[in-house]
């Protein structure tokens, strides 16, 4: 049953998140492996200081902290646009081949055409895309059935994952690069990934909103849909059309970071319930200050040694994940 | 009377083979003991428990190898192989390539072992990883196998202590045995006389695939090289030898020297991939003097993993770059 959207609860929940997220965006701009004061990077930043404290601060800190925010929010947005595609709450942008596909393309620049590594973004992101087009053409049988979607992606994952297995063994002297691409890092970002992600996470994010009202009615069921005008297969493929467009914007620039768009829909739900006007909104909140939190986490934990998002990320939310399936009744939300 | 002439005859006959047959005989096991080889185990092997010699009847005709370590030094003494490892790091030398089926034996432990098997070499040279799979099956089908220190770094002293085992064994009035020794001996003083010239520099060494950067320690493949030739590493912890680079850590380094390591197969390429990433981020790079004022030597591929002896050729090739460049 559809619930009352609560403006206050929303609101609070909301303010909550968007204050941690302040918080942990000076905090992540204060720590780090080069320790400075908060006095000093002010001073730094103001008085336009030349010195290590503003390249730290300016060209590492601020590009990967607004990366982090851009990836998790998209991921989150994107997986609970699937759970709702799919109606089934272990749907994730993996599952649509979104992450196999950028995987495989990103793979193959990297062990096959190194002196191409520039392109590992946009291949990524056409590799990703041609996945899941690729997906949907054979789960479509007179309309798109989410079954047949999860049961192609697993197929079309597992066959792109042999050939990214079989790549590798071939290449096993050489697989730096592709395990931090695999296990997914902000490491390395910069401005001119920031702007290109922006544009695209902006495009994305307003694409996703303006899906909510869809996604609250595909949570209905096909027949009630149906019968309230809505061509279903259509905003199915809408729906997974603009998650994977999320999703492959993200994997493009850093690699598989797994978990945000499985978990974190699900805790909005137990936060604010399943209606897709509050739901949405705390995801994307909430997605920008768990990968935040765990990236600043990752090259911190360590001195002198970054650890990939993506492994904190499988950490931590294989935890919480177990924890969800202990409390099954409330996983919904309902 | 004819009768016992010819029963004399033929006694005579038989006991003349007989003797014949046994000096063949003390002939060939005298030869034999003559042809043994006798494969050592290095200090590193025998740390690990490798401590018993194998020990041949004689010079193997049909050699396998599923490690490259040894590979290079065994052609070159004319030991005949009749399997190698495929190399994506540089090319063999033609007539190896041509002469040897070679196998892909990723990560050590991958090997199509019927086709060995069916091969029935004299001897097959696994790395030590592979003791208790692989080593256990050729072993169990009574195939002599030698087990030496294999994978994407192997340093220096391992290679040279392997080269010197195997010229123990196959290099006897060997030319191509001389020849390696002279290499090393004069590739060890050209080092001595660079490391009395670099009074510990600073490098850093990198391992890149932009925008990712990885740093490697005195024990990485490149690092090793960089020690022996007395630079000090900035990155000094000891446990891992590669790492992800800490962007933040980084600019406290100051290194004198940058070497960076990338997977183009010419320096040309990988110089073109790193400037283009530096471009992206110049306040940063430039933060660093090393590359601000263009103290970057970067190196193919073939600088990422060890092959065996061509790390004389490399680190000859490394030493002249940087004399070039005053490095």
């Amino acid at each position: 049953m559809k619930k009352e959207v609560s403006l206050l609860k929303v609101g609070g929940v909301s303010l909550v998140l968007i204050v941690c997220l302040v918080v942990l965006s000076l905090v992540t701009l204060s720590i780090g492996t080069a320790e400075y004061t908060i006095p000093q990077i002010v001073d730094a930043l103001l008085n336009k200081d030349d010195g290590p404290i503003r390249v730290i601060v300016l060209n590492l800190r601020l590009p990967r902290l607004i990366m982090a925010i851009e990836v998790g929010a998209c991921l989150a947005v994107a997986g609970a646009l699937l759970q709702s595609v799919m109606r089934n709450p272990l749907a994730d942008p993996g599952i649509i081949g979104v992450s196999a596909g950028a995987v495989t393309a990103a793979t193959t620049v990297l062990l096959l055409f190194p002196t191409m590594i520039s392109l590992v973004p946009l291949l990524s992101f056409v590799g990703a895309a041609l996945a899941c087009v690729l997906i949907y053409i054979l789960a479509w049988r007179d309309g798109v059935d989410p079954v047949r979607i999860i049961l192609s992606g697993v197929a079309i994952n597992t066959v792109l994952g042999s050939y990214n297995s079989f790549l590798q063994m071939l290449n096993a002297d050489n697989l730096a690069n592709v395990l931090v691409f695999l296990n997914g890092s902000l490491s390395g970002c910069n401005w001119e990934q920031v702007y290109v992600l922006t544009f695209y996470a902006g495009l994305g994010l307003i694409l996703g909103f303006c899906c909510i009202k869809n996604a609250n009615i595909l949570q209905l069921g096909d027949e009630m849909a149906k019968s309230l005008g809505i061509n279903v297969n259509w905003v199915r493929v809408l729906l997974s059309g603009v998650a994977a467009f999320l999703a492959a914007s993200t994997v493009s620039v850093a690699g598989m970071i797994g978990f945000i768009g499985l978990v974190v829909p699900h805790i909005a739900r137990m936060m604010v319930g399943s209606d897709y006007k509050a739901l949405l909104p705390v995801s994307t909140l909430l997605g920008a200050v768990l990968l935040l939190a765990a990236d600043t986490l990752g090259r911190t934990l360590i001195p002198g040694m970054e650890i990939p998002v993506g492994i904190i990320m499988a950490a931590t939310g294989g935890p919480f994940f177990l924890y969800m399936l202990r409390k099954k009744g409330k996983v919904s939300g309902s | 009377m004819k009768k016992i002439l010819l029963l004399l005859a033929m006694s005579c006959l038989l006991l003349t083979s007989a003797f014949m047959t046994g000096c063949g005989q003390d002939a060939k096991e005298s030869a034999a003991t003559s042809e043994k080889v006798v494969l050592e185990y290095s200090p590193e092997l025998a740390a690990m428990g490798f401590k018993d010699p194998v020990v041949l009847p004689k010079r193997p005709e049909c050699v396998v190898s599923l490690v490259h370590t040894p590979v290079l030094a065994l052609h070159e003494m004319g030991v005949k192989q009749i399997i190698i490892p495929e190399n994506k790091m540089f090319a063999w030398p033609e007539a190896l390539a041509k002469e040897a089926k070679q196998f892909n034996v990723s990560m050590n432990d991958n090997f199509d072992i019927e086709t060995i098997i069916a091969q029935q070499p004299d001897l097959v040279i696994v790395g030590y990883q592979a003791k208790d799979s692989y080593g256990k099956i050729l072993e169990k089908e009574k195939i002599p196998v030698y087990y030496v220190d294999a994978g994407h770094i192997v340093p220096y002293s391992s290679i040279k202590n392997l080269t010197e085992n195997l010229i123990k064994a196959f290099g006897k009035d060997n030319p191509g045995a001389q020849a390696i020794e002279e290499r090393f001996d004069k590739l060890e003083k050209r080092m001595e006389a660079k490391r009395a010239d670099n009074q510990r520099k600073r490098v850093m060494v990198l391992q890149s695939g932009p925008p990712r950067h990885f740093i490697q320690n005195k024990e990485g493949t490149l690092g090793n090289m960089a020690d022996l030739l007395g630079y000090e590493n900035v990155y000094q912890d000891t446990k891992a030898k590669l790492v992800l680079l800490d962007k933040e850590q980084a600019l406290s380094y100051n290194p004198d020297v940058i070497l960076c390591v990338g997977g183009s197969p010419t320096s040309e390429g990988h110089q073109k991939v790193m400037e283009e990433d530096f471009a992206r981020n110049p306040e940063y790079w430039n933060s660093i003097s090393a590359i601000r004022d263009g103290h970057v030597v970067y190196l193919p591929i073939k600088y990422v993993a060890s092959a065996g002896i061509n790390v004389i050729d490399n680190i000859n090739e490394l030493i002249d770059i940087l004399e070039a460049r005053n490095l």
